[in-house]
């Protein structure tokens, strides 16, 4: 959750290792903060990649909940919250989740101004393409390190979590810009398709 | 007590708000078609529709001008466990951002349960037969909120067996309703196939069987036979005989079931129970057992969230609630 002046979130964030805890979870952060979901002023979703069941869960959750409370919503990219983990000063970030198939769901960051700026676009592509120009000074971080040596050898690390603070924060510049949504567009961002429909195609 | 009703444990996003055993709204979004290119459903497929799907169905449903829910129910298994899950944080968050009672329910208890929106409906005692493309099992229900299991497949369910053998006729997914089309111009006689454990004491059934028999005809014991001898079997006696084989053994060990027991109501569900030669022989049978058979109709028989929501309704009456912590459960009745 974040405050700032009258402004409140509260953030569910992707891949959470239990789906069963996240709603008894957001109830337990409002009631330390004394408030009903009524008095949100928005729902900030880190809307994947990641695994797909966490990132189902987090979005059905939060347009739930939105829909029920009557707020509007943003979807926040996941990997934008990993690449939170990476120290201040670190110039150039990859984050690299396993995205399994040989492939990683990887974004680019650059800091610019003191300030992480996704390069390019969030990907699913093998680890030759995600590492492509990528300088010497980068920061890898995620769990594709943990399974890759090409990854391995920059330095960071493979257990980097989506951080829920970077979520509802960068949640809240979206909401400010008017880029909040209706509950019913939320959507996961899987950048894959299943395992069926790739052997379908 | 206005209980809104969510279902998402296969294929069907389904979502429905009942008072007072009377149904005020309800929606869903089948998948059927999504799924059809693989011949069965495909649990990520179905799961990522779910998620898709679950606030524009919701709200069909809340804004049908049925008024605001009391309580929430919703199916927590059996299922697939993707489904189950978008479903289950849905129910949830909104029972959590409305301050409302939450409650689980069990999925094959709800099938038996959707004929009390029947009028008129049954009372308990009831014997149930639910049977559908994930379960084949046969209830008694002694008192009201008591469901006991009395027996139920040991391999294939029933809706399972239509869909095979509708694979192996060449027939399209999902297979009862394609089965029973082709069954009209069809000899129910014409092929004896086996009815296991028809004649066993036990009330289970069994249909994977059936199922190879069905394959040896078409294709020989060495399942080699080439394709243009498949073409002088008539697929419409095929199915038609594969429909009565199934219809004939749910129905006799269902109306034994009740009649060793002295029940005098028989409730289908599932959706298989949406099979009219399955109807007819229930009715047939028990009728001759003075038996009385209550049939929802299809969309009740189906998967369903007003079934849900009469299920929650009972357990709600009886004192239940769950907390958020609330699980999932892939099989088993707990």
């Amino acid at each position: 959750m974040h405050r700032q002046g009258r402004t409140a979130m509260l953030l569910i964030p992707a891949g959470v290792r239990r789906g069963r805890d996240l709603v008894p979870l957001a109830e337990q952060l409002l009631e330390e903060a004394r408030l009903a979901p009524t008095d949100l002023d928005g729902v900030a979703c880190g809307v994947g990649p990641g695994s797909f069941t966490g990132i189902r869960v987090a979005v059905a959750t939060a347009a739930t909940l939105a829909y029920a409370a009557d707020l509007p919503v943003v979807d926040v990219g996941s990997l934008h919250g990993i690449a939170a983990n990476a120290a201040s000063d670190a110039p150039h970030v990859l984050v690299a989740l396993d995205a399994r198939r040989g492939n990683v769901f990887c974004a680019w960051f650059e800091r610019t101004d003191g300030e992480l700026r996704l390069v390019g676009e969030y990907r699913c592509c093998t680890t030759e393409a995600a590492l492509a120009d990528l300088p010497a000074d980068a920061v890898v971080l995620g769990d594709a390190r943990a399974k890759y040596e090409s990854l391995a050898a920059f330095s960071g690390a493979a257990d980097a979590p989506v951080r829920p603070d970077v979520i509802a924060k960068l949640g809240e510049a979206r909401f400010a810009r008017g880029e909040g949504k209706r509950p019913e567009q939320l959507k996961p961002l899987y950048l894959r398709l299943s395992d069926p429909e790739e052997r379908l195609r | 007590m206005r209980v809104l009703g969510i279902d998402t444990s296969c294929d069907e996003t389904s979502v429905a708000l009942v008072e007072d055993r009377v149904i005020l709204a309800e929606a869903v979004y089948g998948q059927n078609a999504l799924h059809r290119p693989f011949g069965g459903v495909v649990p990520e497929i179905a799961a990522r529709a779910h998620a898709e799907r679950m606030v524009p169905v919701l709200d069909e449903v809340l804004t049908a001008g049925g008024g605001a829910p009391d309580a929430v129910a919703v199916t927590n298994g059996p299922g697939l466990i993707g489904p189950l899950l978008v479903g289950l944080s849905a129910a949830k968050a909104f029972a959590f951002a409305r301050g409302l009672p939450l409650v689980g329910v069990n999925h094959l208890q709800a099938h038996v349960a959707a004929a009390y929106l029947l009028d008129p409906a049954p009372a308990p005692p009831i014997l149930a037969l639910i049977a559908s493309g994930g379960h084949t099992l046969l209830f008694e229900v002694p008192e009201p909120g008591t469901y006991q299991r009395l027996g139920q497949t040991i391999d294939d369910a029933a809706g399972e067996c239509f869909d095979k053998v509708a694979a192996l006729l060449g027939l399209s997914y999902p297979g009862g309703p394609a089965i029973e089309e082709a069954a009209k111009d069809g000899d129910a006689f014409s092929f004896a196939l086996p009815r296991p454990l028809k004649n066993h004491a036990n009330d289970d059934f069994s249909f994977s069987g059936l199922k190879t028999s069905v394959l040896y005809k078409l294709k020989g014991q060495d399942k080699r036979r080439a394709d243009p001898d498949t073409a002088t079997i008539k697929v419409a006696d095929m199915a038609a005989s594969a429909q009565e084989a199934i219809a004939d053994v749910l129905t006799f060990k269902a109306v034994r079931a009740a009649r060793r027991r002295g029940i005098k109501q028989l409730v289908l569900g599932g959706g298989v129970a949406a099979n009219t030669r399955l109807r007819e022989l229930a009715v047939e049978r028990a009728a001759a057992a003075g038996i009385t058979v209550f049939v929802p109709p299809r969309s009740l028989c189906t998967d369903n969230a007003a079934m849900i929501a009469i299920r929650g309704a009972e357990l709600l009456a009886a004192g239940a609630r769950d907390d958020l912590y609330l699980d999932a459960y892939v099989g088993g009745t707990p």
